[in-house]
């Protein structure tokens, strides 16, 4: 009798812990989603997992995710990409256009405008024509 | 364009680059490089970016919690 209810308790311990589970790393709730590709532009929810998007939908149960961000009245949106940037930062601020001081530092500025992607628009080395005008080249004539 | 189909959008399985923005509203200034501005009554702020997962930006906390007294 009393393996019978041990065996009882534990099954039962076993299936809370199974539904308690939380499934995701990251569930954004209720936010108004924006994204063209999938046609969505409405209030849902995000979940994330293993670092990737695994779940859209009208709602997400709260319990399943691990960090819960309540979104609401906010847009939630792909994480976007900025198509044209320079990045070249560095520590020789001789130089114009490469490891040089007169570009931005890529972290620094990306996310905090909630870009998670940057094309780099061309930036080391440099062209002749500049690289001759600020003496960087050896090819200098 | 760049050959990543995987970015630009939440499908199931890509990558997990997400942002949250909201809508201030009040009196805004947007400068442009010239030092002009244009007047304007809203602005969108990036609350908070998660890339492949991970929150790398969090302006007001919202993925914090909060400190005990």
């Amino acid at each position: 009798m009393r393996i019978k209810s041990l065996i009882i308790s534990v099954t039962l311990l076993a299936i809370t812990s199974i539904v308690n589970a939380q499934i995701y790393s990251v569930l954004i709730k209720g936010g108004h989603v924006i994204d063209p590709k999938n046609n969505i532009d409405e209030i849902m929810d995000i979940a994330i997992k293993d670092g990737k998007i695994a779940l859209v939908a009208k709602s997400i149960d709260t319990t399943d995710g691990k960090l819960v961000i309540d979104a609401k009245d906010k847009y939630v949106t792909p994480g976007l990409i900025d198509m044209h940037v320079h990045v070249f930062y560095g520590t020789r601020y001789d130089q114009a256009l490469m490891d040089g001081g007169s570009s931005v530092s890529p972290d620094a500025f990306s996310f905090r405008a909630g870009v998670t992607t940057f094309v780099d628009a061309g930036s080391s080395g440099c062209y002749p024509s500049f690289c001759l005008e600020s003496g960087q080249s050896d090819k200098q004539t | 364009m760049i050959n990543r189909p995987e970015l630009g959008n939440l499908s199931v399985g890509t990558e997990a680059d997400v942002a949250i923005f909201s809508m201030m509203k009040g009196n805004f200034g947007f400068l442009d490089i010239t030092g002009e501005k244009l007047n304007g009554t809203q602005k969108m702020v990036a609350e908070l970016t998660i890339r492949a997962g991970k929150v790398v930006w969090d302006l007001n906390g919202m993925a914090a919690t909060t400190v005990r007294k």
